[in-house]
């Protein structure tokens, strides 16, 4: 829960200083308008991915590689994020997100850049897939290994009896 | 490559920088607007760079990065015809130029659709303008170098600083479609993509902006004579102002009117191309008609034949002019924004 939280209000926070033009419940809605779904998506895949986490290591049971897991997680949330951002341009003529689109080139080339602006939308959908995979992968394997400590503490009981 | 990450989030870092500082205003400079409507849109001065040295290329070599369907802002002055495609324009919102011996501007702001042309010479000084990073009722504030004052690129005014209240020279042009432009002026130069600034030409930031009906922004002055986004024609003369909408004239091909106790007639024979003329001809107004079988206009008072360019080709008038009159062209939400007396033609 408090993860999500800080994974929305760091979203919505940039998307605050990135439209100055506009006053911050106008820019919030917009963004929300436009990109409700990344937004709230991310947030609650990153609240349900720390909390499998916590209840994994509560029981004694480290469902998937955590640094791997962290890496591929923070790497997709921050590159669905970067890439829903390019649909806040049309929030303001002159904005900070028309700058950084147009410093692209000078990282990634021109035509690299034409693509990742082209599809942007879809690349960041891609990354909240990820996201919501990964975190679907972590809940179905915490069961798998909840199922398999289950079945040892039965048998105890049996021998116990 | 790690090296360029971290200088492009140090890019990334320094453009936000500003943010706090650049809505500051000095209020003892002059203005004509309410400084506090003047907000900053982000960028640093200049942070979207205009372009001041523009390279030109021929008609042919714009057809290997220009497909038909881009739409170019071209302008015709003293016979140097010249074309801006919007796919550049998009990323530098200016261009300072000279065409045909005139020191000119050419701007666009994509979020009103306004395509502007002006002169740059303000009181026999040569101005070069580049982006303000700051927005007034979300339309671009152009800053001139020389003393700093900010342009509203709507009102093609100064609003604040040395220069406020000062109106700049409109100059008539074409929005047109790349395959329209080039059948009409083959000769025409186009724009080179070699900018000297890396560019990604040929991806529109904006997006489905264009397309979809909403706005995402607050907007002065709404009004529902006609959908937000409806490119309307604008005109303005001393203080009264007047918009039709370009699918009118589009669908007419030609209409007659009054604005301001002056005869216009306003022509369009390719989509997304309209064209106004001051329809009097040695103190004779003259009303014109569509001529399907020719593709030209014919004016009832003498049967001559008149041509897009205003130059009657056929017929008792053969040879004269019609005098070729700025406009303003943009998204509906704009001009009555900037202008809430605006009448309307139906």
């Amino acid at each position: 829960m408090v993860a999500g939280s800080i994974c929305l209000i760091t979203y919505l926070f940039i998307v605050i200083i990135t439209t100055p033009n506009l006053p911050a419940f106008t820019a919030l809605s917009a963004a929300i308008k436009v990109n409700g779904i990344i937004i709230f998506g991310l947030a609650i895949a990153i609240g349900a991915q720390i909390y499998l986490s916590y209840c994994g290591k509560s029981m004694e049971c480290n469902t998937v590689n955590k640094r791997k897991g962290f890496v591929g997680i923070s790497s997709s949330t921050a590159l669905s994020s970067f890439f829903s951002f390019f649909s806040l341009v049309p929030l303001g003529c002159c904005g900070s997100w028309l700058l950084i689109l147009s410093l692209l080139p000078s990282v990634f080339g021109s035509s690299l850049s034409v693509i990742l602006i082209q599809y942007s939308k879809a690349l960041s959908y891609i990354g909240l897939f990820i996201v919501i995979g990964y975190t679907s992968f972590s809940a179905i394997e915490l069961k798998r290994k909840l199922k398999i400590m289950e079945i040892p503490e039965a048998q105890k009981k049996i021998s116990f009896m | 490559m790690r090296i360029e990450i971290l200088l492009f989030i140090i890019i990334l870092a320094g453009t936000l920088l500003p943010l706090g500082s650049n809505a500051i205003l000095m209020a003892e400079e002059k203005h004509i607007i309410p400084l506090e409507q003047i907000v900053s849109g982000g960028p640093p001065p200049d942070g979207i760079p205009s372009i001041d040295s523009p390279k030109f290329i021929s008609a042919n070599d714009g057809d290997k990065f220009l497909a038909d369907s881009d739409k170019v802002v071209g302008i015709n002055i003293n016979g140097d015809i010249r074309a801006y495609p919007l796919q550049i324009l998009v990323w530098h919102e200016i261009v300072n130029d000279n065409v045909g011996g005139i020191p000119v501007a050419i701007t666009y702001c994509p979020l009103c659709f306004t395509n502007k042309v002006f002169g740059r010479t303000v009181n026999n000084t040569i101005l070069e303008f580049g982006t303000s990073g700051k927005l007034y009722n979300s339309n671009l504030v152009m800053s001139d170098r020389l003393s700093k004052s900010l342009w509203s690129q709507a009102l093609g005014e100064g609003i604040v600083g040395k220069y406020a209240g000062i109106k700049l020279q409109r100059l008539p042009f074409d929005v047109a479609y790349w395959k329209d432009w080039k059948d009409l002026y083959p000769q025409s130069k186009v724009l080179s993509k070699d900018t000297g600034s890396a560019r990604p030409y040929g991806v529109d930031p904006y997006g489905d902006y264009y397309t979809s009906p909403d706005i995402l922004f607050p907007i002065s002055n709404r009004d529902n004579r006609l959908g937000l986004k409806e490119v309307v024609i604008g005109l303005e003369d001393e203080r009264l102002y007047k918009a039709y909408k370009l699918q009118d004239i589009e669908k007419l091909k030609v209409i007659n009117d009054q604005f301001n106790n002056n005869s216009v007639a306003l022509f369009s024979l390719h989509p997304i191309m309209a064209r106004v003329f001051d329809s009097s001809v040695n103190g004779q107004t003259l009303i014109f008609q569509y001529s399907p079988t020719n593709n030209k206009f014919t004016d009832k008072q003498t049967g001559s034949q008149w041509d897009f360019e205003g130059k009657s080709v056929e017929g008792p008038l053969k040879g004269k002019h019609l005098m070729r009159l700025p406009f303003d062209e943009g998204y509906w939400f704009e001009w009555v924004a900037f202008h809430p007396t605006t009448k309307l033609y139906s």
